[in-house]
């Protein structure tokens, strides 16, 4: 006796981040188990070579059925009819507006929606408690300005021993847009933001420099542990990890791989500006957009719909650690877990992002002018002259030299 | 022979087939040759006629994209950093090629076990080369700073990949490393090959070990010689994946190569028209100076 006949489901390719590992093949699998119609299949691809992964498949007319892209990125893509225009899709949502802000910006080009916020990472401060605790500073009491930051790290410094007050990854360009822009919009860079028009992008303000200023003068105090300048981001979380740094900046993503390895006593903290009461942090993650190319748009949408829905992105994102794009799952189910997950539910609320058609070529290109900016500024010794001939180049690119 | 020959061709006349036969023997590699070389070769520089983006229109702008490589400082600098690079890998990589070989033609006993060692590294890929280079230069976990400070040589050793000039010769080290085995292998392959009655004659009419090098070994190791020398050239102009994974590049494109260069233009710039301007201007300097390499060590035989 022949059983029900079942229909093989149809697959559709679904392109995640290598930084997304953590949830996306439970999520996918999560899709999957709801229906029986539709089976995503999930490929990673490391993230510095997404866009160019991307875009050389889009070109040769080999783009997946949905993408999860950075949001930085989404801008030129969107620009270049890469994506599928899904504003109507995306007005039908009943929850539209409780995306998260620099996310939603991100997401419309020309008013029209190109991509939907998918999972968010928030910048923020780590300190590692006991070596506060050694160095004589109260670990209930994170430095709330840049004069602490400074005064804290020499004295985590002076414990010795290879133990340093600050780190960050020199030499990846991708990581400090997460971590060392925060100082520069705490300071009031605000365009650095931008509001996509190209011109926006001002790496050489007063503020900008002033947040470089500080940071080089960390340098100078001998705060930064050595090894930071030639570290392109593979030591980017390991670094913290073992114990001897006092305090650095990251995401979601790092603040659930250290409490799974339980080895570091750490608190996080808004990253902190020039004076009591500012903050800034970098509203980063990943956005979810079907590509022009695709060939099952409306499967796509299914999956895209569920994917921001309360139940995935309670059980598959915020259960797993991972901030949610939906502040108000953020700031209630996901805060309420743990107090360092309320800082980065926080963090997204006040976070701000880069909006510019040249993000890749200025942000996270390694030969482009934000690395070289960073590693002239912040371990050189003239921060206003390297932000000066960094805002040249950013100004030939979006000249078109 | 000519009763075959009769028998399958009959009355043609014997120089006719004989090039139809050769021409085509030469058939598929030429196609192969015209489809995977040529075709691009002439599309490459078509497109660096165009402003040509990876998404997008693209547009005729002539050759103004040969103009503004020279504008690129990265790319300016690539080509300075790539000759350097080139010229101190190219002479270490033949005398320790010579000197390996010269080390491991005798016939000893486990000669062949040295002569393996020495090519091991070789069939080792460049990126895993380099990744284990990486770590051996790391100041937390690696061997050479360990080392350095066990033996109280330093007790602070720098971030080699963090400075330019220690990058590069961090970089150096593992491209000798990895590729002299190869032209330990070819200039071995040339001194076998020198009949023993040469260097006997030498000997007998009172040649030194110094004269019989220079005026026996050498000359007749001219053509092992340029062909080491022109694959070390070719290697080290297009030199990509040492630096790309060694420092990114880095500090502040110090350590980039022309190719680093040209990629950095076609796939993060998505500027696919600039980047085959610039591969063809590689390319041209590549053809001249390995002509310019192979008519000096051209069998001059104007020498005794």
């Amino acid at each position: 006796m022949v059983g029900a006949a079942h229909a093989d489901p149809l697959h559709i390719s679904f392109w995640a981040r290598d930084s997304e590992t953590a949830f996306a093949q439970k999520l996918v699998d999560g899709y999957n188990a709801t229906q029986d119609k539709v089976h995503v299949d999930l490929t990673i691809v490391p993230g510095e070579a997404f866009p160019q992964k991307f875009g050389a498949a889009a070109a040769a007319g080999s783009s997946p059925d949905v993408a999860s892209l950075d949001l930085v990125s989404v801008p030129y893509f969107a620009s270049n009819n890469t994506l599928l225009d899904i504003t109507d899709r995306a007005k039908t949502l009943p929850y539209l507006d409780t995306f998260d802000q620099a996310h939603i910006s991100l997401s419309k080009w020309n008013d029209k929606f190109y991509a939907l916020p998918f999972s968010a990472e928030a910048s923020v401060l780590y300190y590692n408690k006991d070596l506060f605790k050694a160095a004589g500073l109260d670990p209930d009491k994170p430095p709330t300005t840049w004069d602490e930051i400074r005064a804290d790290a020499k004295k985590i410094t002076a414990l010795g021993n290879g133990i340093y007050g600050f780190y960050f990854s020199g030499a990846c360009a991708g990581c400090n847009l997460f971590v060392v822009s925060p100082y520069l919009y705490a300071a009031g860079a605000d365009d650095l933001t931008g509001g996509g028009a190209p011109s926006d992008v001002d790496l050489n303000s007063p503020a900008a420099v002033s947040a470089l200023t500080f940071l080089n003068s960390l340098n100078q105090d001998g705060s930064i542990a050595p090894d930071a300048k030639a570290d392109n981001g593979a030591n980017f979380y390991s670094a913290f990890g073992t114990g001897k740094i006092g305090m650095q900046g990251g995401g979601a993503f790092g603040v659930n791989d250290l409490i799974q390895n339980k080895k570091v006593n750490f608190g996080t903290t808004l990253i902190p500006g020039p004076t009591a009461g500012t903050y800034g942090s970098f509203s980063g993650g990943d956005t979810i957009v079907i590509p022009a190319g695709s060939q099952h748009v409306e499967e796509a949408w299914d999956f895209i719909k569920w994917a921001t829905g309360d139940d995935a992105q309670k059980h598959f994102i915020a259960d797993l650690g991972i901030t949610p794009v939906r502040t108000d799952i953020a700031s209630t189910y996901y805060a309420a877990k743990d107090p360092r997950y309320k800082t980065l539910a926080d963090a997204l609320k006040l976070g701000k992002t880069a909006k510019t058609l040249y993000a890749n070529q200025i942000f996270t290109d390694t030969s482009g002018p934000w690395l070289a900016l960073l590693q002239q500024a912040i371990f050189g010794n003239d921060p206003k002259a390297a932000a000066d001939a960094a805002q040249q180049k950013v100004l030939d690119i979006v000249n078109g030299n | 022979m000519s009763s075959i020959w009769s028998r399958a061709f009959g009355r043609l006349p014997r120089r006719f087939p004989q090039a139809a036969i050769g021409i085509l023997l030469i058939v598929p590699a030429a196609a192969f040759l015209l489809t995977f070389f040529v075709t691009p070769l002439v599309l490459m520089f078509w497109m660096s006629l165009h402003k040509w983006p990876l998404l997008g229109k693209t547009s005729w702008i002539g050759f103004k994209n040969y103009v503004m490589m020279f504008h690129n400082d990265v790319f300016v600098h690539s080509i300075w950093f790539t000759g350097a690079y080139t010229a101190l890998i190219v002479p270490l990589l033949l005398v320790v090629g010579l000197g390996l070989a010269m080390l491991v033609r005798r016939k000893a006993r486990g000669v062949g076990v040295l002569r393996t060692i020495f090519f091991a590294p070789v069939v080792v890929g460049l990126a895993p080369a380099a990744y284990i280079w990486i770590f051996l230069v790391d100041p937390r976990v690696g061997l050479l700073d360990q080392v350095l400070r066990d033996t109280h040589i330093t007790s602070s050793p720098p971030v080699w990949l963090a400075d330019p000039n220690l990058a590069l010769a961090a970089a150096i080290a593992m491209v000798v490393w990895k590729t002299a085995g190869f032209g330990m292998l070819l200039l071995l392959t040339g001194l076998l090959s020198i009949p023993d009655e040469v260097t006997e004659a030498a000997r007998i009419d009172g040649a030194s070990p110094g004269q019989l090098f220079r005026m026996v070994t050498l000359p007749l190791l001219r053509r092992p010689i340029a062909l080491t020398l022109t694959f070390s050239l070719i290697g080290g102009a297009l030199a990509f994946e040492q630096f790309f994974l060694l420092t990114e590049g880095g500090p502040n494109n110090s350590t980039t190569t022309i190719v680093h260069a040209i990629y950095s233009t076609s796939f993060s710039r998505f500027d696919l028209g600039l980047g085959a301007a610039m591969s063809i201007f590689l390319m041209v300097i590549l053809v001249l100076v390995s002509s310019f390499q192979l008519y000096v060590l051209r069998d001059a035989r104007a020498d005794a």
